[in-house]
């Protein structure tokens, strides 16, 4: 577990005067950087590690739903940049982006890693990026009306799972019903005493 | 030696048109993979060399329906992934049956999310069950075997297979 | 540019459950028998071009998992290429939001089925990194071991069905007869074939067998003539290797901006490994050489595999030969789970294992905390971003997988050639569809 902060200058202390005015909060843990900053410089600091330093990997970007946290915002975008080669250095931007207008500048133009990492972070959060030239549903179904890795989505949905006929083979048609018994062991009674009685009176040595 | 013998004289062997049809399809089934996830790797496995499904007649794996009459639905079911498995089950012709493997398609598994069909067979009508995360390929050699008797004693007038 | 107007948040707000449910209720019912038309397949009009759109998937057999490609063909040239994944989506994230760590190892052998190790091992380092607990060196080197063999069984997978996809369906037997070694070995180890949960967050479940060195040494006799045998295989033959040489070809610039990480990524000449770069396991303490080719075509990624199962074999006869003795879980019984032994003879690791596994208790990472960590599947990098709130569960389990970055080049990559080159590509990106939907 080796730490990322090797003995070149940290991100922080690289970044010129005018710019360390716009990071908030610097939290190390574990030997790892992360660098917070507010949604409205995210475009600028973005360009800056990229074309003035040096970051040329975008290794991942996500994002955290901080709903009823007390936190500065709601949405917490995390971007994970890492420089290769020699001097090798690895650390990520929070962006704090407030729930009113939850849309972003795209930096698909200085990572392509970028197009797919944005897309699914709008599909799982609801967040835009403004210039992303694909963004689609992508893991959910195009017309899917809910966001799931919002805190206040359930995890076991709003009924979509269950909204499907079934198909089932009736004389020499294809017919559609309404979906069986859910779940179907226990439609059938299968969880019931009496059931289990009469497994172990069948099942006895005649 | 050999079936000649058995039979023998002019080589007549009377039996019932159920049985005759019964026993060549269930020693002749075709399966047809409908392999999304894990299991479908142990489905595989099960066709490999060491646990031979040839042994029981159902080697020629067809990928599509058209041809097929087991379908073995092996691995999760998503929301997405639910109306490609029943149109391909429609796509199935008569006579078929239907093998849900492993936890995942039988009733949703260790997985109770917002995405994911707990249980293939609400939707579709399913044969065999197969338990198991995923279950060695010993056990969907037993499903196998299951509906191997389950063909075996069906009644070609049942009305069962649309006839 | 105008954002896409099916994303749904332009105007509306982000919605809460009420809204949702009420949009359930006014009928999205477009959930019927029937695949539903993607975006691109919906508009197709015939103008008169000859082009056909076609539907690559997702119940394919060539598609390795539930991946669906459309392309606009042009004879057998395909014009324009889209992907559409998802067909596996389990919500894997949402699950890390609501199980606790010991828990969401079972979840995590689910994602890279073919080698379900080195998912648990990664998802371990994180959350061990994130707690600041180290791993005594037994342990240590016993994942690597296992971890080592399970990349070699996932290799060889990806070679045989490379093979079996371009024809050479012997290649895929073969390989999946000494996959069985493997999983042999898995299986007195884990207790499990596939989906093993062998790890715990501070060690692994118990030790080794005694007989684990015989099980390790016979299988590394009995398993390098594979590889000798598969290059004969397909290294002579004409067709395959006619059909793999320049095609698909993934420069080392596009790997480092698309994000490709792992064989396709080496193979392309971009020299990353997590293995070597940011050591975990005590993985610099082994001496190996990380293979770079650089043509960038499926011919190079083929031979990156072959190389890199060598490799670990290396890895895994120095892990055998080095292999120390002691305990293998850390001993500090507030973030580990103690043995079983201590725990039916012993009072307080009783109270230890008592509190670790009941919901309420369980591991308390520092509240605030996050950590990002990536280990080296066979894929490509794994990486894990672990949020943490104090609970003892996840506030944001986030996985960085591999094959979603790797697939995002392929529409880019099939451009321009033909249906045959895309099923060889494909084949050689080696797309796992349980990590790239979660």
């Amino acid at each position: 577990m080796a730490a990322d902060m090797t003995d070149t200058l940290s991100p922080y202390d690289s970044l010129p005067e005018h710019m360390r005015a716009l990071v908030t909060d610097q939290v190390e843990h574990q030997g790892q950087l992360a660098l917070h900053c507010l949604s409205a410089d995210q475009r600028s600091m973005l360009e800056h590690f990229r074309t003035q330093q040096g970051y040329d990997f975008l290794v991942d970007v996500t994002a955290i739903d901080h709903l009823g946290m007390d936190q500065i915002e709601r949405f917490e975008v995390v971007y994970v940049l890492r420089r290769l080669g020699e001097n090798s250095q690895q650390f990520r931007l929070h962006v704090w982006l407030s729930e009113d207008s939850p849309d972003l500048p795209t930096v698909f133009d200085l990572w392509d890693s970028a197009r797919w990492g944005e897309r699914e972070t709008h599909d799982m959060f609801g967040i835009t990026f403004e210039g992303n030239p694909d963004l689609r549903r992508f893991l959910m179904p195009e017309d899917y009306p809910g966001f799931p890795l919002l805190k206040d989505y359930p995890l076991r949905g709003i009924g979509e799972r269950r909204q499907f006929p079934r198909v089932v083979p009736r004389g020499d048609q294809m017919v559609e019903e309404e979906p069986a018994d859910y779940p179907t062991s226990i439609g059938r009674g299968m969880h019931t005493p009496e059931y289990t009685e009469e497994v172990r009176r069948d099942s006895k040595p005649k | 030696m050999g079936l000649e013998s058995l039979i023998g004289g002019e080589g007549f062997l009377t039996t019932t048109v159920n049985s005759i049809v019964n026993w060549g399809r269930k020693n002749a089934l075709w399966p047809m993979p409908f392999g999304t996830a894990c299991c479908a790797i142990e489905m595989m496995a099960t066709f490999s060399g060491r646990y031979d499904i040839s042994r029981f007649g159902a080697e020629v794996v067809r990928f599509s329906p058209r041809q097929a009459d087991l379908l073995i639905v092996s691995g999760r079911i998503s929301l997405k992934m639910m109306p490609v498995l029943q149109k391909i089950y429609r796509q199935m012709p008569e006579p078929k049956w239907v093998i849900s493997m492993g936890a995942c398609a039988s009733c949703g598994g260790v997985f109770d999310t917002y995405t994911l069909i707990q249980g293939v067979d609400q939707f579709i009508p399913v044969d065999v069950y197969v338990p198991g995360c995923p279950p060695r390929p010993e056990s969907l050699l037993d499903a196998l075997l299951e509906i191997q008797n389950l063909v075996g004693e069906e009644r070609l007038d049942s009305g069962k297979h649309g006839s | 540019m105008t954002p896409n107007p099916n994303s749904g948040t332009r105007d509306t707000p982000v919605p809460s459950a009420e809204i949702l449910e009420k949009e359930l209720e006014k009928g999205w019912k477009s959930h019927r028998a029937g695949v539903r038309p993607s975006q691109v397949t919906e508009v197709v009009e015939d103008d008169g071009s000859g082009r056909l759109v076609m539907n690559f998937g997702p119940q394919h057999p060539a598609t390795h998992g539930t991946l669906r490609s459309i392309f606009t063909l042009e004879g057998e040239t395909i014009v324009k290429a889209d992907v559409e994944i998802g067909y596996l989506h389990t919500g894997f994230e949402k699950l890390g939001e609501n199980m606790t760590y010991q828990q969401w190892v079972t979840v995590s052998d689910r994602m890279n089925y073919l080698s379900a190790i080195n998912n648990n091992v990664g998802y371990s380092v994180a959350v061990e990194q994130l707690l600041g607990i180290e791993v005594p060196p037994r342990c240590a080197a016993l994942r690597v071991i296992m971890s080592e063999l399970s990349r070699i069984a996932d290799h060889i997978l990806c070679v045989g069905l490379q093979g079996m996809d371009l024809g050479a369906f012997s290649v895929m037997l073969w390989a999946f007869e000494k996959r069985e070694l493997v999983y042999d070995i898995i299986e007195a180890v884990c207790g499990a074939r596939l989906t093993t949960s062998w790890t715990r967050v501070g060690g692994i479940i118990r030790d080794v067998p005694e007989f684990f060195p015989d099980l390790v040494y016979s299988f590394l006799d009995e398993f390098p003539p594979l590889v000798d045998e598969i290059h004969l295989m397909l290294l002579n033959n004409r067709i395959f290797v006619d059909r793999v040489k320049q095609v698909g070809v993934v420069t080392e610039d596009q790997a480092r901006s698309w994000g490709i990480t792992g064989p396709i990524g080496r193979a392309s000449g971009l020299d990353l490994d997590v293995r070597r770069d940011r050591p975990y396991l005590g993985y610099d303490k082994y001496d190996f050489k990380v293979p770079v080719q650089t043509e960038g075509d499926s011919f190079a990624r083929y031979m990156q595999r072959m190389e890199e199962i060598e490799q670990s074999l290396e890895i895994i006869r120095q892990a055998m030969a080095t292999l120390p003795s002691g305990p293998v879980v850390h001993d500090d019984f507030k973030t580990s789970l103690p043995t079983k032994d201590a725990v039916h003879n012993d009072m307080e690791s009783l109270i230890h294992h008592f509190k670790l596994v009941m919901l309420g208790h369980g591991i308390q990472p520092t509240a605030g905390s996050s950590i990002y960590s990536s280990t080296e599947a066979p894929c490509g990098e794994l990486g894990f971003f672990i949020a943490s709130d104090g609970s003892d569960t996840a506030y944001r389990l986030r996985i960085r997988p591999p094959s979603l970055y790797n697939y995002g080049f392929f529409p880019r990559l099939v451009e321009g050639g033909m249906i045959s080159d895309a099923v060889a590509v494909l084949s050689s990106f080696h797309i796992i569809a349980g990590e790239l939907d979660r």
